[in-house]
């Protein structure tokens, strides 16, 4: 690697703490040993289901809470060690999040343009000679929304698709490098899916924007980045070439997740008798992969494995 | 055919009273749904699909309104049945897994007091009766009995889902109505549940009405599907005329939304 990696995440960990009434605390390994690096102007996806700390991993990363041990660069500076109020915002302003609903990471009693302003303004993102009128027009445009229809608008007046385009401009207005967009099309119709994951790679692509994308859908995982990194338990368990992952995963985990994706073109077995087979494996599968402690190790170019 | 249809609906109109006048959310939309069919429909939020869902039990409520057609079960005319018969009629004839059906359970009451709820309503039967037999349907959907004596909080959503599931099943429906049974839900677990829903369906024999946005799901599983936007249903066709040879441009754009492992990179 000649040019120094935009994130960098080295051996990071992250233990909750459940404390019972009765009987001993609980700790719950949300990050185990996670570490991976993502240039600038590439998108790297989290995938695995609920609880596998993909989620936690993106919320580490934006600095949201404090991470036991292990470090996190954001261009080679540890973002722990910011203790200025200006390099805490230069770092906020440079990682910014995208969250999965739409219909809830917006204040219902403001406008889009208050959505977009207060950040402009905190940030001092109008550049000069503009007003701060051109700086919202051109924050809209950027994310492919009507800017005159759409500043005067409430949350509620906007579809859920078009919300999340004010999260990603929102995003962009105060100059944002890297995008964390966590599940941003889960809660999405079908339809309108696509049109959020090409806005994204065009952002990614024209502009440069580095992508972590969470998601546990491989397909659109596949569409957006580079490479992938599977997880489970808090573990990363398989990290390769999106395009290889999904053609030819490797650990039993990434295998189960890729089967389970939808596929119209076969039909799933509907005999009762195996109707509950796909449940034990998946259980099999899960149990096996949460015992195994087994380190990263590398299995060919740029993919590594827990064994 | 005809007289293998147990459900039948013909020019079916739902409106909306709104303050700017009635809303036609559901458009003169005829479907039928054969005895131990699978019909998906499918559509984008607001296309009136769960209207449709609601309007079949007559669960609908005020500013809605069936203006239009009619709903034909079993050979019974559903719009027909006065309050007491249509109590009746729900759940036993047809039951209804909700959308967000991990939300669907009562919080307050334990697994076992939502089937006894349904079951002594129904049937009048004892406790000890209700008892056994949502034991019998705890096993039939792969969950330990004794999670009964649990409340909704303590299963985890699978689980919950197979509840809710089983609890549609409780009176031996001849259609089930599945509005979004698996959207909240990951795809290693929605995967177990689609298989739960079809091996019940196998054994049981069963009629559904399966509504969902994602047609690679429903092309899975259902034996035939409506496309619907806007209120109508633009294209109905057997499952696999639907995945290789869809006639309408809306189909065709449904397919095209979303990425597959097909998709070349880098396309936009």
């Amino acid at each position: 690697m000649s040019t120094p990696a935009f994130l960098t995440l080295d051996q990071v960990h992250k233990t909750y703490t459940l404390k019972t009434m009765f009987g001993a605390a609980k700790h719950i390994h949300a990050l185990r040993d996670i570490s991976f690096s993502l240039q600038k102007g590439e998108a790297l996806a989290l995938v695995g289901e609920s609880g596998s700390g993909k989620s936690t991993c993106g919320r580490a990363v934006a600095g949201m809470f404090q991470i036991d041990s292990g470090e996190i660069r954001v261009e080679g500076k540890p973002i722990a060690t910011a203790h200025s109020s200006q390099e805490k915002r230069e770092n906020a302003r440079k990682v910014q999040m995208v969250f999965q609903d739409p219909f809830a990471s917006l204040n219902p009693t403001h406008t889009v343009r208050h959505h977009l302003e207060r950040p402009l303004k905190l940030h001092k993102r109008v550049p000069e000679g503009q007003t701060l009128e051109d700086a919202l027009f051109r924050t809209l445009a950027d994310v492919e929304l009507d800017p005159a229809a759409t500043l005067d608008k409430f949350p509620h007046e906007l579809s859920g698709g078009q919300r999340q385009r004010i999260n990603l401009a929102r995003a962009l207005a105060v100059g944002a490098e890297l995008i964390i967009a966590d599940e941003p099309t889960s809660m999405l119709d079908v339809s309108i899916r696509r049109s959020i994951l090409n806005l994204m790679k065009r952002l990614k692509e024209e502009r440069g924007i580095t992508f972590l994308y969470i998601t546990h859908d491989l397909a659109t995982a596949h569409y957006l980045t580079e490479n992938t990194a599977v997880m489970f338990g808090g573990r990363i368990v398989e990290f390769g070439p999106s395009d290889q992952i999904v053609r030819a995963p490797q650990h039993d985990y990434s295998k189960l997740l890729l089967s389970s994706v939808p596929n119209a073109r076969t039909k799933i077995d509907a005999d009762f008798e195996h109707a509950r087979d796909f449940s034990k494996f998946a259980d099999q599968v899960r149990q096996a992969t949460a015992a195994s402690a087994a380190p990263l190790a590398s299995i060919g170019e740029g993919r590594m494995m827990r064994g | 055919m005809s007289e293998d249809r147990f459900l039948d609906v013909k020019g079916l109109e739902v409106d909306y009273m709104t303050l700017d006048g009635p809303f036609r959310a559901v458009k003169t939309v005829d479907l039928h749904i054969n005895k131990g069919e699978v019909l998906g429909l499918a559509g984008e939020s607001g296309c009136g699909k769960s209207t449709i869902a609601y309007a079949l039990m007559r669960l609908h409520r005020p500013p809605a309104f069936i203006s239009g057609g009619s709903i034909t079960v079993d050979g019974e005319d559903v719009l027909a049945f006065d309050d007491e018969t249509l109590n009746q009629w729900r759940w036993s004839k047809v039951s209804l897994v909700f959308q967000s059906a991990m939300n669907a359970l009562n919080p307050v009451l334990t697994i076992f007091e939502q089937f006894r709820d349904v079951y002594h309503r129904h049937t009048g039967k004892s406790t000890a009766e209700a008892r056994a037999r949502a034991e019998e349907l705890m096993r039939l959907v792969g969950i330990d009995p004794i999670r009964l004596d649990d409340y909704p909080h303590q299963l985890s959503g699978g689980m919950r889902q197979r509840v809710v599931l089983a609890n549609a099943l409780i009176l031996e429906p001849q259609l089930i109505i599945m509005d979004e049974p698996t959207t909240a839900l990951d795809v290693v677990v929605q995967r177990e549940i689609l298989q739960e829903i079809a091996g019940l369906q196998q054994k049981f024999g069963f009629s559904i009405l399966f509504i969902t946005h994602d047609l690679a799901l429903m092309a899975q599983f259902a034996d035939r599907i409506a496309i619907m936007l806007e209120g109508e249903i633009v294209e109905v066709n057997e499952t696999q005329e639907i995945v290789t040879n869809p006639q309408h441009d809306y189909t065709k754009k449904l397919w095209d939304a979303m990425p597959s492992f097909d998709d070349a990179k880098g396309v936009a």
